[in-house]
Parts: C-alpha cells; structure tokens; sequence
C-alpha cells in the first residue's frame, strides 16, 4: 500500500515538474516579444513613404525621361499630345524630375487571332516619376491593356493622361 | 509719372515678351538644320527619304554640331505570320515608330509624334511618311 502511495506521488511530481518545464517558456515569451517589438518601434518613427508621395508637382516642371529601349520616345510624343504640363529635357542635369520605369509587349499568337479574332497586342507599361533634388518617388503608374489599339502609342497616353491628372490635382 | 505707374507699364511691356519668348523656344522654324541620330533598323535612312518625299522644309545635316535640332526615336516592325496571312487575310506588317524633335541650344524637346499601323501598306516607309506628314504640319502652322 504504502509503495504504490509514495509511486503514484513520484509519478504526480514528475508530471507537476514536466509540465512547469513546458509552461515555463511559454511564460517568458509575452517578455521576449516585448523586447522584439521595442527595437522595431524605433526604426518605424518615420514619416510614411505614402505621405510622402502626395507632394506637389508643379506645372511646367522639367522632366528628364531615362532611356527605356525606345519607350522613351512614345512618353514623350504622349506627353505633347495629351497636353502635360512638363517640358522634357534631354539631359537629367537640367531636369526637376526623372521618369524611369519598363515596358513589355506580347504580338497576339495564332490562337488570340483564330478564337478571338483579334490581332492586336498586350501591352503593359510601368513608369516612376522621382524628384532629382530628393530622390523620392513623387508618382507612380501602372498600365495592362489586353488589346491595346494602338501598341505602346496606347499605354504611353494612359501613362500622360494620369500625370497630367496628378499635376492638375485631379488624382 | 509715379514710380509705381512706371513699373506696371513695364510690367505690362515684359510680359507678352516672355510669352513670345516661350513660343519661339517650341517653334521649329522652316529651314532649320536638323540632325537624325541612328535608329533602330535603320529607321534614320526611312525618315530622310520620307522628308524628301513629303517636302518637309528641313535641312537634313550629317554632323550635329551643324544641327539646331536633333532627331531621336525608335522603330519597331513585325512582319505578317502564317497565323495572320490566313486567319486574317493580310500579308502586311505592323508598325510603330516614335520620334521625338529636341531643340539642342535649350535641350528641350520642342515635337514628338508616334504612329502605329497595323496593317502597314509600305512597311516603314509609311510610318516615316506619317511622321514626315504631321511634323510638316507642325512647321507649317508656325506653333
């Protein structure tokens, strides 16, 4: 009798002690995710790159366009034509702002003319406009056209029509 | 006269200048020396040829450092496949071009055009002469 007693207390301690080894980290991690979360907080007190983005682009500013394998040349024919307040330079030491970004075009295959019967392209467009002085990136544009009109000539206009819209205030 | 009346005038005076002034530096006045950089493809000796076909009053020079303009830009052409010969019945190419008219005393780019056809009866020929046709235009309306 007495041994299965002084068992059935070994066994209950030993569970008692197991379970306090497990509980024990557990307990400690509220503390190290405090201590994880206080060293971030310091590197997060700064203004939000968004707020940043809504800075004012003067009408009339000079704009220098990076060579983007040609795209370059439809921005700006874009640009004249859609009427955007900024004057392109060719050299970016004259220029307030500069224009990079990529462009990628798809010709429509055998399928896209046989079952859609359309032969136009896909076209999209990405274009960063960022202030020379500061670095940062003050708009930003994205354009997917699955059928595009008028190949990179359509996604150029769209790329003008929504910098205009920013400058003018309108975005 | 007071002081203050004087520098109104003046004011008045100087600003249709500077208006004109900002004019002038978009025109692109008939006769002027213009320098086309290498395109892509050739497309340089397609837009010569197009200026001489459409009467476009340049003077196309060789050196730039003769040039008040420059012409860059670029070309891209894709011939009919077998998929379009049949499904759409056209043999002709698609075209697209895009110049741009810099002005290089100011360094600001004064024009700029870009076309694109899809079934392009004379290939590159006709892209150059559509850009050939509206910079014309262009120098015509003396804007």
């Amino acid at each position: 009798m007495f041994h299965r007693i002084s068992c059935l207390l070994l066994f209950l301690s030993a569970f008692a002690t197991g379970t306090f080894a497990q509980t024990t980290p557990s307990s400690t991690t509220p503390a190290a995710s405090e201590q994880s979360a206080s060293k971030p907080a310091d590197v997060i007190d700064k203004e939000p790159p968004a707020e940043l983005s809504k800075e004012k682009i003067p009408a009339g500013s000079k704009v220098y366009i990076a060579p983007l394998k040609g795209y370059e040349s439809f921005l700006t024919a874009a640009f004249i034509k859609k009427g955007t307040p900024v004057v392109v330079v060719n050299n970016p030491e004259m220029a307030d702002y500069e224009i990079s970004g990529v462009s990628e075009s798809h010709q429509a295959g055998w399928a896209k003319m046989l079952f859609l019967g359309s032969e136009q392209s896909n076209e999209q467009a990405s274009v960063v406009m960022t202030k020379m002085k500061t670095g940062v990136a003050v708009w930003g544009y994205n354009v997917n056209k699955t059928n595009s009109y008028k190949g990179k000539q359509s996604s150029s206009e769209a790329c003008a029509k929504h910098l205009k819209a920013r400058i003018e205030g309108r975005e | 006269m007071s002081g203050k009346t004087l520098s109104f005038l003046l004011l008045l005076t100087l600003a249709p200048v500077s208006g004109l002034a900002q004019d002038v530096a978009k025109t692109i006045p008939a006769g002027s020396k213009v320098f086309i950089n290498p395109m892509k493809d050739g497309f340089e000796k397609d837009l010569g040829a197009a200026f001489e076909a459409k009467k476009v009053p340049l003077e196309v020079v060789t050196e730039k450092e003769k040039a008040d303009f420059e012409i860059s830009g670029t070309s891209e052409s894709k011939k009919a496949g077998v998929a379009k010969i049949l499904i759409m019945g056209s043999v002709h190419s698609s075209e697209q071009a895009s110049i741009t008219i810099t002005n290089l005393k100011t360094g600001e780019a004064v024009w700029a055009y870009s076309v694109n056809k899809t079934n392009s009866a004379h290939g590159k020929r006709s892209t150059a002469e559509a850009c050939a046709k509206h910079l014309k235009e262009k120098i015509d309306s003396k804007k």
